[in-house]
């Protein structure tokens, strides 16, 4: 009887057979990969604020240090966002008719706050306490990068699970000494390494790896 | 004597049956066997409908239940685990037959199986499909079922390897894909055979795709023999494998009535037991639907018959040691569950139900008779299906509902979304099946025919 | 009945909501890992108040304040708002500790059913309307207000503030005849009617279970009700918690008809009907007349009533009566309020003659304004009422309409009032009656003052604006004294001015600071019992009520207690600590009864009293006397309170007006058929026996004879003083032992001084954002608490030996659920505690199989899908609200650790034992939960473990908890074993 198939019918059956071992085996990595990806992970896309607030300005040509904003940061677990009445601390004597500084003032006047933008968004479950990372030698830098040269800040760190853990593993790979914290420039004059361990037995810190370090 | 057991026609007295009534010869066999193929019926039409609503009520149950939450079921604190985990342990049991019949008795040489492996591999196929469902739709979050997975995460955790639950996972994968790969591989040569003989170009295509360019050549039977082989290898380990494994997911914990060293070898015959209880309610009706006596034959019920009754015995003996075991530990937990909870508990009339399905029904199969009257076998098959489900909701409810502090005890009470998604996942194993018995050849063809030129052969 | 509060999770299932679903389900099965959290905002302070640091709570001391009596409280403030109650260590009525009711009431402030708006007639009004109408204005709006105040009646709750005292002052002075009435239905009368007839003077006799060595509770529940019931209970705590085999304990009599907590730590409980009390004060009385012979003063044995009680329980009484007079000076009989002044008297005699009265108990002023004088109780007004004469009714507080005797119809009459006032938290009974509604501030949101019962003066001040825009007592006082300009902090600080020895504003600042006005207690009254007077007051016995005869007690419930905190979920779900029934009230019998009347439990009875009907569930109740049926006030409420409407029975309708409202013998008790009855397919409707299912925690009190409970009397603990095994077998295992590293933290849990009250279940609740489940949560036994007390019941089943075990996640060093876990959601940590990692759990529920004690808890359903935003500022912002389909249990209540290591390690050293505990444990009135360092041997927690009581619940099973029993031991008279 004449065929049922033609000739190249075989071909595309061997085609469609590899293809679908290449998706079965495939997907899954591309997925793997996928989340790991600065676009899903959020990093680098310096972000809107409704104020334009100059982190280099501040920092790097007025060299005011990040405590002065972020004054709770090594009592409390949260840095702190500076209220408007601190920014007009400055801000009332100079730049005080500023177009740029309008919203600032507007809020300083109705006592309504201003509505930053997050960057740095962990999920409600993690409980992050930057009073002791600073307490114990983490330096801003470290987790946030160097603000002091970002127009427009934006998130350095991927914030994964796996990147806190790879320093809680080792913390000795990051710790630097306690008056260097707030120095967005400071690089150890010996191996990292080598200071990290002497800091780490100084400071008493210890590899914070247990769920609740963070998860409560 | 063995050229004369098989002369046609010829009547031997009992216990024995020929395991082919008649010779068939080739033309017909393979038309009788692959008509159903093209030809149309009302019942089961109306049969497909039936099952084909019970899938839609399971698809809404589970859907509710993913939608809402566990709530929606009667689980509670101290019975977490109820109907569904009951099902999946139920349904991965019957699948145990398939591949039992087909590998099992492939190695062995079983000449009686080949008239009923095909049926029994789809019986598998189809309730390990039905089984899986569960240990997903039972999670809090079944969208993170992956994280059972062993695979490099951004979290930088791992799955507990020290749990049952993912080898669990692993081992229910790897049976319904070897089950699979194995039960497709028998089809191969049928579907060239009915690719060769059903009306019209589109349906042939359509075999012709599935056959995969089956050509019948010496060369396509060797490589045939090899893969099937293979497979039957790789298949037999699992039957005992994943029982193995899903009975650890009771035994490792220290829960009386689960803290048991012979789960494993008691969940295997189990299952192998419940399995061909649910074989035959499935050949029975189907032998007499499509007038196959002489092809499955009373030597085929007279076996399975046999299997029930040696299968059904070890699990009595396993009950009776159960009992035992825990009177003889002398441990106050187990001694209550088994001889207080049990027998006298909120589930007693469970539990003696299983003991008369389970235990009394298949002491029939020592009459020769009954073993080969279909009915009985069909109605005591039925028996031993409920006795098996309601034996794994003894040991997960029962259990679970009474355990070591009082204080903590409650009764478990099935909400009308159990039930559906009980009877939705019976519907959705008779809906496969019925469409199974429309669109694929049920009895294997090439190994009957085989299966026939061998008894001439021995008969001249 | 059914009932399903707003914060359930399970939602009837509509057409419209099942399609949904089914869509739903797709969407989340596909891609509900993975939604993106929106971009979140960050509002900084504008200008930031010096004293707040985002991220850091604030605590701040003020009083809450039940029918007149202050307790003393700090209050956790995080970022303005409040979000946790701890008791005030200095504060006479606490001492630190904290009952349920003060811990729920920071749900009661974000109560999302509590009255936002000045209604009149329904219809919304300003502010300024109502000060036109009653301030300044009324002279031209009312006639009394020409007549001198003749036709304006206020009705306040008994109040002991020297600021209300200061407004109705005024409002006396600009009206002299006003009348003021108070009423609250558990305001305790008659103790203060006894010491009128017995001293001449209203006095409060004041307690010290501290310096007794034997105590008879006569129907008086000491350790778990009334206003100073956590003083007692730390007391009674001090006098039995055993460190070793030489201690020695008090001895606790009680007599009760119900069982309470503290009958529970009696040594000897006696069942006795309310109504026997009375017999058995007397019999005791004669008993120690008849032991001290002729040391009696003269006359008295021959005074005293005869026939004094019936024969029953008489060696019991006899054996007190010997007690009591062997210790001389040590031994305290106390009398219940709800007992009539005759008992009073008799329990006041007894202290007297054995030389107790200066020393265990002793007399001063109360605290209440114009306490025992006619101002107290409805009489005067409901006749002013009937009489026509009330032009103005002004009802601050309290819910009259449904807590009034039923038999003088005060709704009615309240309704008959063409001009009436009602200042209230919710949209009541009351508010429905009057024609004016005010809502009330919460005494969180207020400023104001009360005394304790011992007289202290304790400020109450706000920790958040109003929400509701709600007004206190005395700032609608202030419009009536026409001070209205004034703001009541203004008036406040004046009238402690008045009073201020030195620098007013620094003792004004220094009390709220301290949350108390030091030395502010009364000084004890010089008080001389008149024994010639004393015998007359006694009343004669009643007679033995005839056998078969049922008698009702009305009883202070628990959890709601007059009906207040009917809508706080948090009570209503808490297991009532003697019957653990949830969402319910239930007419309690003994079993014998039960057995006698053919009554099983959740059989629907109609009680007939005195005239009166009431149809109740029955519930058997081990421990009740028999014949004595007891029904506890304060439900089934027909308020607006959405979670308190139709939640049980309204047991007001049999509470009438007289001596002893709360109980009276002459109760019918007849089953109901047909209502309420389940389907039957076999019985018609008019012969089947009408059913309520009754939301029970705990059905099963037997402990199967297993040794979950270790008792013992004292003399048989001095004998052999060890409950476990002093080696324990050794555990095998397959896996290498865990690292412990550091500090190990633990807790021990004393048996003998846990009375039940439940306390420690709430603070739980508050602390660690505890979901609530609704009645029909509870009858799937899904109740969510993480801590639960276990309830066992030994011996006679007519009267058990009852044992209280606070049962909660055991942190087992080798914990069964951790190995089961297929994503390790549930990890062991170094400092030895057993993690729960919400983030994590999938929900296999795996964990809670293989928990033998049953105590991980599992979110069947979102249960904070529909929580108010109000709601929500009562959660702990340090705790995760847990989504649905995880596993919860209780983590030691981890983020108090992880807090305290955290400023510890920042200062360089380790966290130290101390500075802070779990929030049972801060809660519990008497101590009996100890939590600390178990590394550090020096340690309370350590050396507790180290006690010869000491043990493990199920320790046979190698699980190795960190939390350890103190086994429970009691101190009967040996003459009565």
């Amino acid at each position: 009887m004449a065929a049922l198939f033609p000739r190249w019918s075989n071909r595309v059956a061997r085609g469609v057979i590899a293809a679908v071992v290449l998706l079965v085996l495939g997907l899954p990595v591309a997925l793997m990969a996928w989340v790991r990806t600065p676009y899903n992970l959020g990093q680098g896309y310096p972000i809107e604020q409704p104020v334009q607030f100059d982190h280099r300005h501040h920092v790097a040509d007025d060299g005011i240090d990040c405590r002065y904003c972020h004054s709770a940061v090594e009592r409390s677990s949260t840095a702190g966002i500076p209220s408007t009445s601190l920014c007009m601390n400055c801000h009332g004597q100079i730049w005080n008719t500023s177009p740029l500084l309008a919203p600032v003032r507007a809020s300083y006047e109705t006592g309504r706050p201003i509505a930053w933008n997050r960057v740095h968004q962990l999920p409600d479950f993690v409980y992050f306490d930057h009073a002791i990372h600073v307490g114990k030698g983490i330096g801003c830098v470290s987790c946030h990068g160097r603000v002091d040269l970002m127009p427009r800040v934006f998130q350095v760190a991927p914030l994964t699970m796996g990147w806190c853990l790879d320093c809680h593993r080792a913390p000795e790979r990051h710790l630097r000494p306690l008056d260097q914290i707030t120095n967005m420039a400071w690089t150890p004059d010996r191996p990292q390494l080598e200071v990290g361990r002497e800091l780490k037995a100084r400071y008493g810190v210890r590899e914070m790896t247990t769920c609740t370090t963070c998860h409560r | 004597m063995a050229q004369t057991a098989a002369r046609p026609g010829t009547a031997r007295p009992e216990p024995f049956h020929p395991v082919l009534v008649g010779r068939p010869r080739e033309g017909p066999i393979t038309d009788q066997l692959l008509r159903h193929l093209w030809t149309r019926s009302r019942a089961w039409l109306v049969l497909l409908a039936l099952s084909g609503g019970g899938v839609l009520l399971l698809l809404f149950a589970v859907s509710y239940t993913v939608a809402v939450g566990i709530g929606v079921w009667g689980n509670s604190i101290p019975v977490a685990w109820a109907f569904a985990i009951t099902n999946f342990v139920w349904w991965i049991g019957i699948g145990h037959a398939g591949t039992f019949i087909s590998a099992f008795l492939l190695l062995l040489q079983q000449s009686w199986r080949t008239s009923i492996n095909r049926v029994a591999e789809a019986m598998t196929l189809f309730a390990v499909l039905n089984a899986a469902l569960f240990p997903l739709i039972h999670l809090g979050r079944p969208w993170f079922f992956y994280w059972l997975a062993p695979y490099p995460a951004t979290m930088g955790v791992w799955p507990n390897f020290k749990s049952a639950l993912p080898w669990d996972a692993a081992a229910v994968g790897t049976y319904f894909t070897v089950s699979l790969l194995f039960w497709y591989t028998g089809l191969i040569p049928d579907l060239a055979a009915a690719r060769d003989r059903v009306p019209g170009r589109l349906r042939r295509r359509l075999y012709g795709v599935f056959a995969l360019g089956w050509q019948g050549s010496g060369r396509d039977w060797h490589h045939y023999r090899v893969a099937y082989g293979l497979l039957a290898g790789l298949a037999t380990p699992l039957v005992v494998s994943v029982h193995n494994i899903v009975s650890l997911d009771f035994a490792i914990t220290q829960l009386p009535g689960w803290h048991s060293t012979i789960f494993p070898p008691y969940f295997v015959v189990g299952a192998i037991y419940s399995g061909f209880a649910m074989v035959v309610t499935l050949l029975v009706p189907i032998r007499s639907l499509f007038g196959l006596q002489h092809v499955i034959t009373a030597r085929h019920l007279d076996n399975v018959a046999k299997l029930l009754l040696a299968t059904g015995l070890i699990v009595a003996y396993s009950y009776l040691t159960e009992v035992f075991v825990a009177w003889y530990s002398g441990n106050p937990f187990e001694m209550y569950t088994f001889l207080v909870n049990f027998p006298r508990g909120p589930y007693a009339p469970m539990y003696w139900l299983m003991i008369v399905c389970n235990v009394l029904v298949p002491q029939l199969f020592w009459a020769g008779s009954l073993r080969t009257n279909a009915a009985v076998l069909f109605v005591a098959s039925l028996l031993i299906n409920v006795g098996m489900w309601t034996e794994r909701f003894m040991i997960i409810v029962g259990s679970l509902s009474r355990d070591f502090l009082p204080s903590a005890w409650a009764v478990y009470r099935p909400t009308w979304v159990d039930l559906s998604i009980l009877s939705g996942t019976l519907a959705l194993f008779v809906f496969l099946f019925v469409l199974f018995l429309r669109f694929v050849p049920f009895v294997p063809i090439s190994e009957l025919k085989e299966l026939t030129h061998e008894l001439e052969r021995k008969e001249r | 009945m059914h009932h399903l509060p707003p914060l359930s999770g399970a939602s009837g299932l509509t057409r419209r909501a099942l399609f949904e679903w089914v869509g739903a389900s797709l969407a989340l099965a596909g891609v509900g890992g993975c939604a993106e959290p929106p971009t979140e905002q960050i509002l900084p302070y504008a200008t930031q108040p010096p004293e707040v640091t985002p991220g850091i709570p604030r605590y701040y001391a003020t009083s809450m304040v039940l029918d007149g009596f202050a307790t003393g409280l700090l209050v956790e403030s995080h970022v303005g708002r409040p979000t946790k109650i701890e008791g005030n260590p200095d504060h006479p009525a606490s001492l630190g500790a904290t009952g349920a009711y003060e811990q729920a009431s920071i749900l009661g402030l974000y109560d999302p059913h509590r009255a936002r708006a000045l209604l009149e007639r329904g219809q919304p009004r300003a502010w300024s309307a109502f000060l036109e109408r009653y301030g300044l204005a009324a002279p031209r709006s009312h006639r009394w207000a020409a007549a001198g105040g003749a036709g304006l009646h206020l009705l306040l709750e008994p109040t002991s503030s020297p600021l209300v005292a200061e407004l109705l002052g005024r409002v006396r002075a600009a009206y002299p005849r006003a009348q003021v009435h108070f009423h609250a239905p558990l305001a305790p009368l008659s103790p203060l009617e006894a010491a009128r007839r017995l001293l001449g003077r209203p006095l409060l006799a004041q307690y010290d279970l501290g310096r007794a060595d034997v105590v008879v509770a006569l129907d008086a529940d000491l350790l778990a009700s009334g206003p100073f019931h956590l003083r007692y209970a730390r007391q009674l705590a001090e006098r039995r918690r055993v460190a070793g085999p030489t201690d020695g304990m008090s001895r606790l009599y009680v007599a009760e008809a119900t069982p309470t907590p503290t009958g529970v730590l009696a040594d000897h409980r006696v069942r006795a009907r309310s109504a026997e009390v009375h017999g058995i004060a007397l019999a005791l009385l004669a008993a120690v007349v008849a032991a001290l012979g002729r040391d009696a003063p003269g006359g008295l044995a021959a005074a005293l009533p005869r026939a004094a009680g019936p024969a029953a329980h008489g060696d019991q009484v006899r054996a007190m009566a010997r007690d009591l007079t062997a210790r001389p000076g040590a031994g305290l009989v106390v009398a219940g309020d709800r007992q009539p002044p005759a008992v009073h008297v008799a329990a006041h005699l007894v202290n007297a003659l054995l030389g107790n009265v200066g020393r265990t108990v002793w007399w001063t002023e109360s605290p209440i304004l114009e306490a025992g004088e006619p101002s107290h109780g409805l009489g005067p007004l409901v006749d002013a009422l009937r009489a026509g004469a009330v032009e103005t009714l002004v009802v601050l507080e309290g819910n009259p309409s449904y807590t009034a005797p039923a038999d003088l119809e005060l709704p009615r009459l309240l309704r008959g009032v063409a001009d009436s006032v009602y200042l209230g938290l919710f949209e009541n009974e009351t508010a429905r009656d009057c024609r004016w509604f005010v809502p009330a501030a919460h005494y969180l949101e207020s400023w104001g003052d009360a005394r304790a019962r011992d007289g202290t003066l304790s400020p109450v001040q706000p920790l958040i604006r109003p929400l509701y825009g709600g007004r206190t007592v005395a700032d609608v006082l202030a419009v009536l004294a026409g001070l209205a300009g004034r703001s009541t902090y203004d008036l406040l600080r004046e009238t402690h001015a008045r009073r201020a020895t030195g620098d007013a504003a620094a003792e004004f600042e220094a009390a709220l600071r301290e949350g108390l006005v030091a030395g502010s207690a009364f000084p004890r009254a010089d008080a001389r019992i008149d024994l010639a007077r004393a015998p007359s007051l006694l009343g004669p016995a009643a007679a033995p009520a005839p056998e078969g005869t049922l008698e009702l007690d009305l009883v202070q419930d628990a959890r709601v207690y007059d009906g207040r905190f009917a809508d706080n979920p948090w009570l209503q779900e808490l297991p009532d600590p003697m019957t653990k029934l949830t969402w319910d009230n239930a007419a309690l019998v003994s079993p014998r009864t039960a057995a006698r009347l053919g009554l099983a439990n959740e059989a629907v009875v109609e009680l007939a009293c005195r005239g009166r009907t009431l149809r109740a569930p029955v519930l058997v109740q081990p421990g009740q006397a028999d014949d004595a049926v007891s029904l506890a006030l304060g439900y089934g409420r027909d308020g607006a309170e959405a979670v308190a409407r139709g939640v049980g029975v309204n047991a007001f309708g049999l509470f009438l007006a007289g001596e002893s409202p709360f109980f009276s013998g002459g109760l019918a008790l007849t089953p109901v058929v047909g209502r309420e009855a389940p389907p039957s397919p076999v019985m018609p409707p008019a012969r089947r026996p009408a059913r309520h299912r009754l939301a029970v925690t705990q059905p099963h009190r037997s402990a199967q004879g297993r040794a979950i409970v270790r008792r013992a009397t004292l003399a048989e603990y001095r004998e052999a003083p060890r409950a476990a095994p002093a080696q324990p077998r050794p555990v095998q295992t397959l896996y290498e032992p865990h690292r412990y590293e550091g500090v190990q933290w633990g807790m021990t849990i004393d048996l003998t001084v846990c009375s039940g009250c439940s306390a420690c279940v709430v603070a739980c609740q508050a602390e660690n954002n505890v979901p609530v489940v609704g009645r029909d949560g509870v009858l799937g036994s899904r109740e969510m608490h993480w801590l639960r007390i276990d309830r066992y019941d030994e011996g006679d089943p007519d009267s058990p030996a009852v044992s209280m075990l606070p049962m909660l996640c055991q942190h087992c060093e080798r914990a069964p659920c951790e190995y089961v876990c297929p994503v390790n959601a549930t990890v062991h940590s170094p400092d030895g505690l057993n993690e729960q990692v919400y983030n994590r759990c999938i929900g296999t529920r795996f964990c809670s199989n293989n928990c033998p004690y049953k105590v991980r808890r599992f979110n069947w359903f979102d249960y904070n899908a529909d929580r108010t935003e109000t709601q929500k500022m009562a959660m702990n912002p340090d705790v995760t609200v847990r989504a649905r389909g995880v596993m919860e249990k209780c983590t030691f209540c981890v983020q108090r650790i992880r807090r305290h290591e955290i400023e510890a390690r920042i200062e360089g050293r380790p966290a130290p034992d101390g500075g802070f505990t779990t929030a049972c444990a801060q809660a519990c009135p008497t101590g009996a939960i100890v939590f600390g360092r178990i590394d550090d041997p020096r340690t309370d927690v350590a050396r507790l473990r180290r006690q010869p009581r000491a043990y493990a619940v199920l320790e046979e099973l190698g699980t190795e908890p960190r939390v350890r029993y103190l086994a429970r031991l009691t101190n009967p008279n040996p003459e009565l074993t």
